[in-house]
């Protein structure tokens, strides 16, 4: 699956929504959400695994998703995001940055 | 006292230094080679071991929120990879045990067998099976991994060129190579040049390993992001049992215990990379301290009593590091099995310190 980013930029994306999903308190989530919280977080680990490993002289060339578990979870990131976006609309200061992470995660996928 | 003669006529006839001495310093060597390459083989298992943890106790957490979760490991080297790394490791070994080989006056063939298949083991070698590219261009990474041919110079010798002084000589750029080949695949957790940024850093394989700048990447990028996983799931379970009306305090206690043993692994794990990457520079100074040795003997100025202090020092480094590289093992270990937290039954032969014993278990 190809998107819009380079290589740089998908790592850049990939450790910025790494970082937005772990800083989430999951105990302010009810089990189901934050089990596809920790899938998703899974399948991004693998990618920034296999894109990190990729030649620094491919940083410019155009990104595709390395690892199906991330090609995957483009669907748990979408219905996490609906689900984060209705809660944030009566709880913005518990779930603003996860929504941002969510965002640049999906942005990827494009 | 074959020995003795055999080693006197290696050196041209030079009869003024104590040959028992050198065959002893070139033992060292030997033995403290074939007991780093063990270390660094293992360096790349324990980075293996962290991930199917990290990857397990994700998929754990999940479980026990409910939910379902992919139970695909996705391993960080394929069986390609670990054999090159394998092969590569062989070469020095073989290597290593050549020059104590032919320094103790016996033939090569005879004590080394499987010597021939290490070359057409290196002829496979791919610089896409290493991690090289975050600090080297392709050329380059291609370039260092064919340099490996030099050793199959060494491997190949007629019976009649199998003289210690050739070997160490040729032996020199070999070594060098190999030692640059590993420094890199074993890398650094951080950038240590600006310009990594945007491009690679100017390294030359021709420069020392200590003047090499790198970017992030290689084994000890790779193990700190598996650990960062790991330590993140532990955090995230220790949220998730206190949102739990039923989490009893034991569990919370181990949750605690495991987050802390990790960072503790985390810390622990890259100091022995770190370790393993400063023994390789002092491999190469012991080598070229044993070379000059010898030239020093052939031209009859060497006096009767001599000191390779860099090879101690490379006995002593090596020494640590197995000591260093069990201590590490036993820690992952202790995190994949807590309730079993008894030593392990892999670890690197501790014989080395005490005994010489060239024979180190995997």
């Amino acid at each position: 699956m190809m998107s819009a980013n380079s290589y740089k930029t998908a790592l850049d994306k990939l450790l910025q929504a790494q970082k937005a999903l772990d800083d989430q308190d999951i105990s302010t989530m009810p089990a189901d959400q934050a089990a596809s919280l920790e899938r998703s977080k899974s399948a991004i680990y693998q990618e920034i695994q296999a894109v990190q490993a990729q030649a620094i002289s491919r940083r410019d060339d155009a990104y595709k998703i390395e690892t199906t578990a991330f090609a995957g979870a483009k669907s748990d990131l979408e219905s996490l995001s609906k689900w984060v976006s209705a809660r944030a609309k009566l709880e913005s200061e518990l779930f603003s940055v996860l929504t941002k992470g969510l965002s640049v995660a999906l942005s990827l996928f494009f | 006292m074959l020995a003795f003669g055999f080693l006197l006529l290696m050196l041209s006839g030079c009869s003024h230094i104590d040959d028992n001495l050198l065959n002893q310093e070139i033992g060292d060597f030997s033995h403290s080679t074939v007991a780093l390459a063990a270390v660094i083989q293992n360096d790349f298992g324990l980075a293996e071991k962290i991930n199917s943890l990290a990857f397990v106790n994700n998929l754990e957490l999940q479980l026990e929120a409910g939910g379902n979760p992919d139970t695909t490991l996705k391993p960080l080297f394929s069986g390609k990879d670990i054999a090159a790394r394998q092969a590569l490791l062989a070469a020095l070994t073989g290597y290593a045990e050549t020059m104590a080989v032919v320094a103790s006056g016996k033939a090569v063939k005879e004590n080394l067998p499987d010597i021939s298949s290490l070359v057409s083991n290196l002829k496979s070698l791919k610089s896409e099976q290493f991690n090289l590219s975050h600090s080297l261009t392709v050329q380059e990474s291609d370039d260092l991994v064919n340099d490996m041919s030099l050793f199959e110079e060494l491997f190949i010798l007629p019976a009649r060129d199998a003289r210690l002084v050739p070997i160490v000589e040729k032996g020199e750029a070999a070594l060098k190579k190999a030692a640059m080949l590993l420094y890199l695949d074993i890398g650094a957790p951080e950038d240590q040049a600006s310009q990594c940024n945007y491009s690679a850093p100017s390294n030359s394989t021709e420069l020392s390993l200590s003047g090499l700048k790198l970017c992030r990447g290689g084994l000890r990028a790779i193990a700190a992001t598996a650990i960062h996983f790991d330590v993140t799931t532990w955090k995230d379970r220790l949220q998730f049992e206190r949102a739990q009306k039923n989490s009893m305090l034991a569990t919370k206690r181990e949750s605690v215990q495991r987050l802390v043993g990790i960072q503790r692994v985390g810390n622990d794990l890259d100091q022995l990379y770190a370790d393993s990457q400063a023994a390789l520079t002092v491999m190469l100074a012991a080598h070229g301290e044993i070379a000059a040795t010898l030239n020093s003997a052939i031209n009859s100025s060497l006096s009767k009593s001599f000191v390779l202090s860099k090879n101690a020092l490379f006995l002593q480094k090596v020494g640590a590091l197995v000591q260093s590289s069990n201590k590490v093992t036993q820690e992952v270990e202790a995190l994949a099995s807590p309730a079993a937290a008894a030593p392990s039954s892999q670890s690197l032969s501790d014989s080395f310190l005490t005994t010489g014993d060239d024979d180190v278990s995997k």
